[in-house]
């Protein structure tokens, strides 16, 4: 596309890597954005669902705004209710809360920045044209762990597997396909993140699973209540453990 | 029939009687098809690793009204884990969770997929508003309801994934602005009879499990509502640990008691374990954990109406004339 | 008119006999264990069942669901039939009320909360089982 002489309307429907629908129109000028809407393409209710409802039992509802922040929603819900009474949970209770939401808040980092935005900036294809020794020395330098270039080369030989198959899933009509001005990192630093992206698929779940300790299940957790947490189990030296281990 | 489709006839042949084609001949077979296509010789070796990389079924996943916790349930998964599932076992030709393209990219990720000679399975989380025409969901700018008719349509086979795509889920709780329907009602009028894995999310397990079984021994026994028996044949209450408790008569009064402490049955507490088809108990979520064992009593989160039925939740379920 | 009055006595004479040894709907029952099945729970007592309420709402063959050659005062109590224990056995003793079919206790109940038809007890300790 022709993006400096472009003027006229582009619609994106659905945008995708998020959670939820959403639609987003733009006006360009002569290849700047003079205008831009964005409109949600999906009303569900969920206030006026809870309305009449007991609020101890909001948070159970509220948690369904989202699956991926989940337990967020149902914290505030609680939170929400206990400042109303203006009742302090006790602070074991508060404890494992903030465990519970950190755990989220890493994990969320995680998905988020690798498998919801990365493939905006990175590129698979050309991750198939690195180096696998030049990616694993730029790793090493950056991140201070030593990676091994071994690692590297199984990564690519996956993609290139995956990609010879003829069947690119996901990554139909990607953007990077057959290369873009846009994407500017070099093919090892595009095999690095090809290689978090994958890895990163693994460590979210250890992450789910130090959360679901404490809050019984991952997504949604179910063990916060107004006025604490039930989780006494967890609390045992050996669940304790697993959780660090984690 | 040139003589090059008449040589492919008879190689083919060959291998449809059982008799064995010899690498030569299967090199010689491809070599031809290399040729056929206008590609050099050395393409035939291409050819050969296409033909014999058997391939990986399609998905075609939609998102109607959810959260998106069905996908994230997904993501937890460990046998397979989910990018062996994704790049080796399937095909997941469109799913706005993940997938790059957007927009027209999209869409047309879309339309390609629907057009696979192979056919694929459709893969729906989310219920489908239908008031106003359907107009509350849209994707694409097309009505939820119109989308997924048309892409469950052609399927060869159509699961729900969570409570919300089996049975309308937290927006069809009362009052239900939207209009939020399962996909089971609402594309009834066309016949579609999805399978449902239902729970809110269902572990990965229960899913898998039968994306598996459809692809190996076929359609699994299905209970009245719709879900795998082999999955949602027991009760929450059938294989609870806690059962022990319930059967002495030990209830926990309250969640701060000395009861819970110890783990006493969640009854009074407004446990649904009794009358919920689930396999929490036994599979477990996350490898590690479930709400019981973690002392919060069952919601009954994988039974349809749930969040009307059986709310308010923490206290034993309503009697007749019983306020909340 | 007068044959017709003799018609109409001579009906009515014949009919009342019938009314009179007509069959009556257990009102109350009590749903006790079978002599070999072990008590699972040490609490849960016997099962006061208003079989007469049920009676007048529901179809008899609803409940008697294997009963379709029989007719008033000739239907089996359930424990004619659901005699094995054990919590697995799908047709025992425990099971014929606790199921997720509508012909159990516990299938019905939960169904017609669904339908929104009212509210029929599914809790374990002040439903049925509760306390006498």
């Amino acid at each position: 596309m022709a993006e400096k002489a472009y003027t006229g309307r582009i619609t994106v429907d659905p945008i995708t890597r998020i959670e939820g629908h959403l639609k987003i129109d733009v006006e360009v000028k002569d290849g700047v954005i003079s205008n831009a809407w964005s409109s949600t393409q999906l009303f569900r209710g969920l206030e006026m669902i809870v309305l009449g409802r007991p609020p101890e039992d909001v948070h159970n509802y509220v948690q369904r705004a989202c699956g991926v922040c989940t337990t967020s929603h149902a914290l505030v819900s609680i939170r929400a209710v206990e400042n109303a009474m203006n009742f302090k949970a006790p602070p074991a209770a508060e404890l494992v809360r903030m465990l519970i939401l950190g755990t989220l808040d890493v994990h969320d980092h995680l998905v988020h920045f690798y498998h919801l935005h990365a493939l905006d900036f990175f590129d698979m294809a050309s991750a198939l044209k690195a180096d696998p020794v030049a990616a694993a020395k730029q790793a090493t330098q950056v991140s201070g762990r030593e990676a091994q270039p071994g690692d590297y080369y199984m990564v690519q030989a996956r993609l290139k597997k995956f990609v010879e198959s003829g069947q690119l899933g996901w990554l139909t009509n990607a953007y990077f396909l057959g290369g873009h001005p846009s994407y500017r990192l070099t093919p090892e630093e595009n095999l690095i993140l090809a290689a978090n992206y994958l890895e990163g698929l693994r460590v979210q779940l250890k992450l789910a699973r130090a959360m679901a300790i404490f809050s019984g299940k991952n997504p949604h957790a179910q063990t916060m209540q107004v006025g604490g947490v039930t989780c006494y189990e967890s609390l045992r030296p050996e669940r304790l453990a697993e959780f660090k281990a984690l | 029939m040139s003589s090059s489709s008449r040589i492919s006839a008879k190689l083919l042949d060959r291998q449809l009687e059982g008799g064995r084609m010899s690498r030569r001949d299967f090199m010689k077979f491809c070599g031809i098809v290399a040729a056929a296509m206008g590609m050099p010789p050395a393409f035939a070796a291409d050819v050969a690793q296409a033909l014999e990389t058997k391939k990986r079924p399609s998905v075609i996943y939609m998102h109607g009204a959810e959260c998106t916790g069905c996908t994230e349930g997904l993501l937890r998964a460990v046998d397979p884990y989910v990018d062996t599932l994704i790049m080796e076992v399937i095909s997941l030709d469109y799913c706005e969770t993940i997938m790059a393209a957007a927009g027209h990219a999209a869409e047309q990720a879309l339309e390609k997929a629907m057009k696979n000679p192979d056919g694929y399975y459709c893969t729906i989380e989310g219920a489908i508003p239908l008031r106003d025409g359907g107009v509350w969901g849209k994707v694409g700018g097309e009505t939820m309801l119109s989308l997924f008719a048309r892409v469950a349509g052609k399927a060869k086979g159509v699961i729900a994934m969570g409570t919300c795509a089996c049975y309308g889920g937290i927006q069809a709780a009362a009052p239900n602005p939207s209009g939020a329907v399962g996909v089971g009602e609402a594309l009834a009028a066309m016949g579609i009879k999805p399978i449902n894995i239902s729970g809110c999310p269902p572990n990965p397990i229960n899913y898998i499990g039968t994306v598996v079984h459809l692809l190996t021994k076929g359609m699994p026994d299905l209970d009245a509502v719709g879900r795998p028996k082999m999955f949602f044949g027991s009760t929450v209450h059938d294989k609870c640990q806690r059962r022990k408790h319930f059967d002495a008569g030990e209830f926990a009064p309250s969640f701060q008691s000395k009861e819970a402490r110890a783990g006493w049955c969640l009854h009074l507490l407004g446990c649904r374990g009794p009358y919920t088809y689930n396999n929490c108990p036994t599979a477990q979520f996350n490898q590690t954990n479930w709400p019981v064992r973690a002392g919060a009593p069952c919601i009954g989160c994988s039974e349809p109406g749930f969040w009307d039925q059986y709310a308010p939740f923490n206290r034993d379920v309503l009697m007749k004339g019983e306020k909340a | 008119m007068k044959r017709l009055l003799c018609i109409m006595t001579a009906m009515a004479m014949l009919t009342l006999p019938c009314f009179a040894s007509a069959y009556e709907v257990p009102k109350d029952l009590i749903i006790k264990r079978p002599d070999k099945t072990p008590q699972q729970s040490t609490w849960i007592g016997q099962v006061k069942f208003p079989h007469g309420f049920h009676a007048v709402y529901n179809n008899c063959k609803a409940c008697h669901h294997e009963e379709s050659d029989r007719s008033l005062g000739q239907f089996l109590p359930c424990t004619q039939c659901h005699v094995k224990s054990g919590q697995d056995e799908p047709t025992g003793f425990y099971r014929a009320f606790h199921n997720s079919s509508p012909v159990s206790c516990l299938g019905c109940h939960k169904q017609k909360r669904l339908a929104k038809q009212g509210t029929p007890p599914i809790s374990c300790t002040r439903g049925c089982h509760k306390k006498q």
